[in-house]
């Protein structure tokens, strides 16, 4: 990723107040419709806590990976800097990008129609709109350069 | 007296053939069509999981999109298990059934 210093700053910002909202995400658990016995649930709820922590350490890391000056090199023009991650990295971000987005489609009632306005923004919802379009458009511009390399 | 020897038979080898019926089954892996999962990333999924090329991957991918689901390979239950938790582990919706 190649980006102005005042964007690095903005983008690293923007990425680390995502963590924030990590305790409101949920996690994509599928459930066994029909089964409500204690042991079961018992079983579920704990696999949502470490689904939970498992997501939430993947933020943490990756937050460093942005504060971590050895990454960001200069380009020639001295302008713009590049963001270094090797291809196992990109992994780990392309998978919680999808955690993140699948988090608030989950907030957002898991909508069938994924176009702006059937989404139904309003206040409460345009924050958790503008992550899964973001989380989005990121993915695809990860997995673009994944191959690229 | 001279000494007599026992006949000598020898055991009969049955080759045992394996008819259709007692042969392992097959199974299909589907992926199943969502509304969350971006077409970009279903394709990068496959390549990471199956290692097809972007051609093969993107096939699929449309399939999954445009008819709701695409039988992606066939195997062995094992097998087919496990690629179905491998794509399970990318939050795609993935199956399996026994191939007809």
């Amino acid at each position: 990723m190649v980006v102005s210093s005042e964007e690095r700053e903005v983008f690293t910002m923007l990425f680390e107040s995502v963590g924030n909202t990590l305790p409101h995400l949920p996690v994509d658990i599928s459930r066994e419709t029909g089964r409500e016995d204690d042991a079961y649930l018992e079983r579920q709820e704990m696999l949502e806590t470490a689904l939970k922590e498992q997501r939430d350490d993947n933020f943490k890391v990756i937050a460093g990976w942005m504060r971590d000056d050895k990454r960001w090199k200069e380009n020639p023009d001295k302008i713009h800097q590049a963001w270094t991650i090797s291809l196992d990295e990109a992994e780990r971000l392309l998978a919680h990008l999808n955690d993140l987005r699948i988090g608030a489609w989950i907030i957002l009632g898991k909508p069938e129609d994924m176009e702006f306005e059937a989404l139904q923004p309003n206040k409460q919802r345009l924050p958790w709109i503008s992550l899964l379009f973001t989380s989005g458009m990121l993915q695809e511009a990860l997995c673009e350069a994944i191959w690229e390399n | 007296m001279p000494e007599i020897l026992e006949p000598v038979v020898l055991p009969t080898i049955i080759n045992e053939t394996k008819d259709k019926d007692t042969k392992e089954p097959r199974y299909n892996v589907i992926c199943w069509n969502d509304p969350i999962n971006l077409m970009t990333f279903v394709s990068h999924v496959f390549r990471k999981v199956f290692g097809w090329d972007q051609t093969r991957a993107e096939k699929h991918m449309r399939e999954v999109h445009e008819k709701g689901k695409s039988i992606l390979i066939q195997e062995s239950a094992e097998k087919a298990e496990f690629y179905v938790h491998q794509l399970q582990s990318y939050k795609l919706q993935a199956t399996m059934e026994k191939a007809e």
